[in-house]
């Protein structure tokens, strides 16, 4: 059917001219990306091209990934709920491997120093040994070599008495007859249901692997991973199984002999606390590495 | 009840149970990355601290629906989604911040040790 209307050209023109002005409204509140996604775009710009790609190129690309999904809800539908969301989600991402990135180049930067110091304490060490072979001609030679090895003893165990106190700071240290047990906490060392090592669990494992290789060569090691009580006891064999392979291969790339080190993924088996409290479960997710003298005493653990 | 009916019935239970489980696994993932980030150090650092109140804040706000109706607990999983990603955010800084920290501390010694020379 077919409508004849006649129209005012006034009421015409100004219904046009609003009709203009909400459709530019809404076309600028509608089409211009949320602040999430502005933020977003730009934290994803650093990561991608700092430290972040360098060091932790996976974390960037997760990064890409929810920012694309971020992208497409903008747009299906700018400005919207679901675009909030998921840029929301992509600029902590992208911020996350920018953070993981400097972490990972400050671990660096650790290791190169750590090597520099011990490269100008050995210097210094060998300068004093030489200064007192010369001062000490007229000396014994039987007196001159046990002064000596009295003196590298003394090295030794101040060496390893400073490694101890340095991992005091981070770990839980225990005797346990003959043994020592240093415990660290499972969250703080791997992330939520995974066996990949965060890099402040690569520094605090280094702290380990000093105190390690301070140990005589009678000394055996053994990696016990532990989960608490939640899940299947075949999912927490396996997580804690790896958890401590994981911690033990990272000790042996440190320099710890390969073979006085052994994994153990113990499961939910020895609890230490109660599994009926977030901070008792917490407790429970650990890593244990069991300086140990007997190697027959060992098997029996 | 015959056999399609059963394997009908048997998958709805399994996607309700499913999606029970879900937001309740996110809460308990979520919190023990907030106590990773507290262990660390994140109430220390400014930014860190930040998003560990984002992240303990929605933490707080999707608790009641884990156990709700199903439109809760989208809502929840949609929440804990944001929980996780600023409590693992704050768990990235504080260990980036304390690695920062102890690697000027290490080149601090051997400077000293360089002067001491």
């Amino acid at each position: 059917m077919k409508t004849n209307k006649t129209i005012d050209p006034r009421f015409s023109l100004g219904a046009l001219a609003s009709a203009s002005l909400i459709v530019l409204g809404l076309g600028c509140a509608t089409t211009a990306p949320t602040d999430h996604l502005v933020d977003a775009r730009d934290h994803y710009d650093m990561a991608r091209n700092g430290v972040a790609q360098q060091h932790e190129p996976d974390l960037v690309h997760e990064a890409s990934v929810a920012l694309e999904k971020a992208e497409a809800a903008h747009d299906r539908n700018p400005g919207s709920e679901s675009e909030r969301h998921l840029a929301y989600i992509a600029d902590r991402k992208a911020l996350e491997a920018i953070a993981e990135g400097k972490a990972e180049a400050a671990h660096e930067e650790i290791a190169q120093a750590d090597t520099m110091r011990d490269e100008i304490l050995l210097a210094q060490r060998n300068a004093a040994r030489t200064d007192a072979e010369r001062k000490g001609e007229n000396l014994d030679r039987t007196q001159s070599e046990l002064a000596d090895e009295r003196q590298a003893r003394l090295i030794a165990q101040r060496e390893l008495e400073a490694a101890m106190a340095s991992l005091k700071e981070i770990a839980d240290i225990k005797s346990e007859q003959k043994d020592i047990v240093i415990t660290l906490s499972g969250e703080v060392l791997f992330e939520t249901n995974k066996a990949n090592l965060r890099a402040l669990a690569k520094d605090k494992l280094d702290k380990v692997a000093k105190v390690l290789r301070e140990q005589g060569e009678d000394k055996v090691f053994i990696v016990e991973g532990h989960t608490d009580s939640r899940g299947s006891d075949t999912y927490n064999e396996d997580l804690s199984r790896e958890r401590a392979d994981a911690v033990r291969s990272y000790l042996v790339d440190q320099g710890v002999p390969h073979d006085r080190i052994r994994a153990k993924g113990m499961g939910e088996a020895d609890p230490v606390a109660s599994n009926d409290s977030p901070e008792g479960r917490a407790n429970n997710r650990r890593v244990e590495i069991i300086v140990h003298d007997d190697a027959t005493k060992t098997a029996s653990r | 009840m015959n056999r399609t009916l059963l394997i009908a019935s048997l998958f709805t239970g399994a996607s309700l149970t499913a999606c029970a489980t879900a937001p309740r696994q996110q809460l308990t993932n979520a919190e023990a990355t907030v106590r990773a980030a507290e262990a660390v150090g994140a109430k220390d650092e400014p930014r860190a601290s930040y998003h560990l109140k984002l992240a303990k804040d929605q933490i707080e706000v999707a608790k009641p629906l884990v156990e709700g109706s199903n439109k809760d607990r989208k809502t929840a999983a949609k929440v804990l989604d944001r929980a996780a990603a600023d409590a693992e955010l704050a768990l990235s800084l504080a260990e980036s911040t304390e690695l920062q920290n102890e690697a000027d501390k290490t080149w601090n010694e051997v400077r000293e040790l360089q002067a001491s020379r």
